[in-house]
C-alpha cells in the first residue's frame, strides 16, 4: 500500500478554498458540470467539503454553470 | 463586528462610475446601519455568466470587504434585493486574503483597470476610494491575458469612463474565443488512489 498523497489543498496550505477562482474549481466538474467525487479528485475528506461548497458559491454567482451540455 | 465579502453582478451596461456610485450609496447603507467600514474594492469588471441571469448573458463583477456588525447586512440585503441593476450578490464570512489577481476575465480585463484608475484619479471621495485605488492598480497588472468570451455590444459603457487617458477601447477591441470550457483539458485532478 503507497503512502498516500496529500491532497492538492492540503498540499497547497489546507486554507480556504475560493470560490472565487472559477478556474481552480473548474477541474472539480465534470463534463456536464457536476462535481466529481472524492475517488476521481483525491481529495481529502475536508477539502472537499471546501471544495463542494466553493463550486456551490461560483455557481450561484454565475461563475461556473450548475448544468453544461443540456439542451432539450 | 466580522469581516465579510460581498461579490455584485451588476448590470453590464453600466459604466464604472455608475458602479461606484451606487456602491458608495450601498456601502454608506452598512455603515449607518452596522457600523463598520469597507476595507477592500476590487472591480472585476465585465464577464460572461455561466449562465443566464435576469435574461442578461454579462455582468459587471465587483469584489468587496466589510466589517459589519449584524444589523449592517439585512440593511444591505435588502437595499440590494430592490435595485434592479444589481443581478445577483452575495455575502460570505471573508477567508483568507482577497486574492486581488483572480480576475479570470474576457479580454477587457486590462481595460477595466485603467477605467478604474482613471476615476480614482478623478476623486469622488469617500474613504474606500483609496482602496478602490490599490486594489485596482493590481487588477489591470494582474493576469489581464484571459481572453475568454465577446467583447460584446456593451464595450460603450467603457469609453466614457477612460475619459482622461486611458484607452479603454483598445482592450476591448479584441473578443477572445470560447469560455470557461477551454479549460476542461488541464487534469482536473491528479491521479487517485
Amino acid at each position: 500500500m503507497p503512502i498516500r498523497k496529500p491532497c492538492r489543498f492540503c498540499a497547497r496550505d489546507g486554507g480556504p478554498v475560493d470560490y472565487k477562482d472559477d478556474r481552480v474549481l473548474e477541474k472539480f466538474l465534470s463534463d456536464r458540470g457536476k462535481i466529481l467525487p472524492r475517488r476521481a479528485t483525491g481529495n481529502c475528506a475536508k477539502c472537499q467539503r471546501k471544495v463542494a461548497l466553493a463550486i456551490k458559491r461560483a455557481r450561484y454567482l454565475a461563475l461556473l454553470p450548475y448544468i453544461r451540455g443540456y439542451t432539450d | 463586528m466580522r469581516e465579510y465579502e460581498i461579490v455584485y453582478i451588476f448590470r453590464s451596461t453600466l459604466t464604472p462610475e455608475e458602479v461606484d456610485q451606487k456602491l458608495a450609496r450601498y456601502h454608506e447603507a452598512v455603515s449607518e446601519a452596522g457600523g463598520g467600514e469597507v476595507t477592500a474594492v476590487v472591480h472585476w469588471g465585465r464577464r460572461k455568466l455561466a449562465y443566464p441571469v435576469s435574461k442578461q448573458k454579462n455582468g459587471y463583477y465587483l469584489v468587496a470587504r466589510f466589517t459589519s456588525g449584524p444589523d449592517g447586512l439585512s440593511a444591505l440585503e435588502r437595499l440590494l434585493r430592490l435595485e434592479g441593476d444589481v443581478l445577483r450578490f452575495l455575502i460570505v464570512l471573508a477567508e483568507g486574503e482577497l486574492s486581488v489577481a483572480s480576475p479570470p476575465m474576457d479580454g477587457e480585463g486590462d481595460a477595466e483597470g485603467e477605467a478604474a484608475d482613471g476615476q480614482d484619479a478623478e476623486g469622488e471621495g469617500g474613504e474606500d476610494e483609496s482602496d478602490d485605488d490599490e486594489s485596482a492598480d493590481e487588477d489591470g497588472s494582474g493576469d489581464d491575458e484571459s481572453a475568454d468570451e465577446d467583447a460584446g455590444e456593451d464595450e460603450s459603457g467603457d469609453d466614457d469612463s477612460g475619459n482622461d487617458d486611458a484607452g479603454a477601447d483598445g482592450g476591448s477591441e479584441d473578443d477572445g474565443g470560447e469560455d470557461d470550457t477551454e479549460d476542461e483539458a488541464d487534469s482536473p485532478v491528479e491521479e487517485a488512489e
